[in-house]
């Protein structure tokens, strides 16, 4: 079976994304700002452009490239990538947890973030807010308030409409 | 041996013991290891064999979750269970037969699906911005899972209708990798590290 890994390198989950942005220096000072973010590594392009770097954001590594840099033209030459604001859109969002969401999402917005839906408490279980970054990626900034049974979610969703 | 622990209470397992833990009812777990050969697995747990599980989102997801969106999450949902080995926490029919999210475990990460198509998430403020890849021409996101044989789901991921769009090779930051684009349009590289390779002909 394909699920059981060996070793999965130090500080590495089974799945990291890699995120492709507009302007990528000025992404990883936003994610610095909004989500407290470490940078551990930069790779730049003689034009100072960002090939790509490696962030941490909690618990997790994130990966990130510049929509202009060569390693992005690359990309792009075999048709798979582009920043969301080439694309008009993204069709992936992130859910992160962090320590408190309202905070998170303030300082998130601070740093010039929009608001798609307010912090409020969700059914299961999480304090949750959502917005779209600066650069078109979509997050889902949640603190775990109370531990409800998947079941349970199922159910109160059904019974709703 | 059988400890039984309320909630608070702490149990230190002594290096090298091979051990588990079951959960009564919904609750999170706090695990710390402390050496780095340790291997975890759920592999023996009843609640993940018979995909029925109440495990909070809080005790099943330690890393940021991405949020795929998928026309057809109930196809997507059997696409990465045979070629991820993904399990499922989640799964929320509604009554036209339309999935409208999914929550899978991979490895370690959870993974939550999310289809346009359906009337929770067109009546959801934040889902309904987003379409599936297709739509916008490509993703701007791509996801780097770790799996224990690259070969064999990368192979296997083709067979179940991925497209490989980079080849399978050796790379230069210490793992053997490939990628694909699944049959919703998301791109996954695939990779296991180099020194984990399984035998050749082991296979």
């Amino acid at each position: 079976m394909a699920s059981k890994v060996k070793s999965i390198p130090k500080g590495w989950h089974s799945v990291t994304p890699f995120l492709c942005v507009k302007d990528a220096a000025r992404a990883i000072e936003f994610y610095s700002k909004a989500f407290g973010a470490t940078e551990l590594q930069r790779i730049e392009e003689p034009d100072g452009k960002v090939n790509h770097a490696l962030l941490k954001i909690g618990d997790s590594m994130v990966r990130l490239s510049d929509d202009s840099s060569r390693h992005v033209a690359e990309w792009v030459a075999k048709g798979w990538s582009r920043s969301p604001q080439s694309l008009g859109g993204t069709p992936v969002h992130f859910y992160v947890y962090v320590e408190d969401s309202d905070a998170a999402f303030k300082r998130a917005i601070a740093a010039g973030a929009k608001a798609m839906e307010p912090v409020t408490d969700k059914e299961w279980g999480d304090r949750l807010g959502s917005l779209m970054d600066p650069f078109g990626h979509i997050w889902m900034i949640a603190t775990h308030k109370r531990d409800v049974p998947v079941e349970e979610v199922s159910k109160r969703r059904a019974g709703r409409g | 041996v059988t400890r039984k622990l309320r909630a608070g209470e702490a149990f230190v397992c002594p290096q090298g013991l091979w051990h588990r833990q079951f959960a009564e009812k919904s609750v999170s777990m706090l695990y710390g290891t402390p050496i780095d050969t340790s291997e975890n697995s759920d592999a023996d747990d009843p609640r993940v064999a018979a995909e029925k599980v109440t495990v909070p989102v809080a005790a099943v997801s330690r890393s940021i979750m991405p949020f795929l969106h998928i026309e057809g999450v109930a196809q997507a949902v059997e696409f990465y269970k045979s070629v991820f080995g993904a399990t499922v926490l989640m799964r929320d029919e509604e009554p036209s037969g339309i999935v409208s999210h999914a929550m899978l475990k991979m490895g370690e990460t959870t993974v939550m699906l999310s289809d346009p198509s359906s009337r929770d998430v067109k009546q959801n403020d934040v889902n309904r911005l987003s379409r599936p890849p297709r739509s916008y021409g490509g993703s701007p996101v791509h996801l780097y899972i770790y799996v224990a044989d690259v070969d064999d789901v990368v192979r296997r991921a083709v067979a179940a209708g991925a497209k490989a769009i980079d080849q399978v090779e050796d790379r230069d930051w210490g793992d053997r990798c490939g990628g694909i684009e699944d049959p919703y349009g998301h791109v996954w590289f695939v990779g296991t590290p180099l020194k984990d390779l399984p035998a050749k002909g082991s296979s």
